[in-house]
């Protein structure tokens, strides 16, 4: 994925979920040990080139 | 105001050709000339989420966690092998439960911490004293975030002691076998 520095960490969720059709409110970003919030700028959150960040989702059960 | 991220290049994951497990390595069903399964669950895998689940079962309060393992291929069927299952901490009533927000760093670890490429191919939750089955919010997470071919939903009731499979079909779901398995070394 290319990024610039002030991409933000939602941009990166809404971007990654619609090229895998994905529903980007149902997930989180992994970075490492890491999660990254929405409004974060990639600059502020210290992400260099070649690091790997995941989607990871975010079940809800419930009646 | 920056570009929006472009996705550059995909890589998709290969499902390796393993064969399912052998029927003498499988404990449950006590029946396995039934055919083969779509989900094999490792024994630990199924007592540490009977183990999760029964933990809260005296409160009802619901538990839930990630099927983490890896799909493969065996004359051109997939299914999907549960090798670990991970939670963390959650926001649970008797009728809800998701991963609290200070949670997922501790599962973030819990996931790093496995030494293999794993494909989280499910979630488990359960249902304490109301049976096995996908409420309509459990459907709707399953079409959000386990839409995949082998992703599956387990459901256990504790009290009632039952533990349910189930895939999304068409518009609602259908429940699958599944197997739990003795594995080696
Ligand atoms: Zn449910």
């Amino acid at each position: 994925m290319d990024l610039e520095s002030d991409n933000t960490v939602e941009e990166i969720i809404e971007s990654a979920a619609s090229f895998w059709s994905k529903d980007p409110g149902a997930y989180v970003l992994k970075w490492g040990r890491k999660l990254l919030r929405g409004g974060l700028m990639i600059s502020d959150a210290g992400i260099r080139d070649g690091d790997t960040l995941e989607l990871i989702p975010d079940p809800e059960g419930g009646i | 105001m920056a570009k929006p991220p472009k996705i550059v290049g995909e890589h998709k994951k290969e499902f390796r050709v393993i064969p399912p497990p052998p029927q003498d390595m499988i404990v449950h069903p006590v029946d396995v000339s039934k055919g083969t399964f779509e989900l094999y669950l490792t024994k630990t895998s199924k007592d540490k989420i009977l183990e999760h689940c029964n933990a809260f079962a005296d409160q009802k309060l619901e538990v839930m966690g990630f099927l983490i393992g890896d799909v493969l291929r065996w004359k051109n069927r997939f299914f999907s092998l549960v090798k670990d299952v991970v939670s963390t901490d959650l926001k649970a009533t008797n009728i809800s439960v998701r991963f609290a927000k200070e949670g997922f760093e501790p599962l973030f670890e819990e996931l790093d911490g496995l030494n293999y490429d794993y494909l989280i191919v499910g979630w488990y939750h359960s249902h304490p004293g109301l049976g096995c089955f996908m409420s309509k919010k459990d459907i709707e997470t399953q079409k959000r975030t386990f839409n995949k071919p082998y992703h599956m939903a387990l459901v256990v009731d504790p009290l009632k002691t039952e533990m349910k499979a189930y895939k999304l079909k068409d518009e609602g779901y259908v429940e699958k076998k599944f197997a739990v398995y003795l594995e080696t070394g």
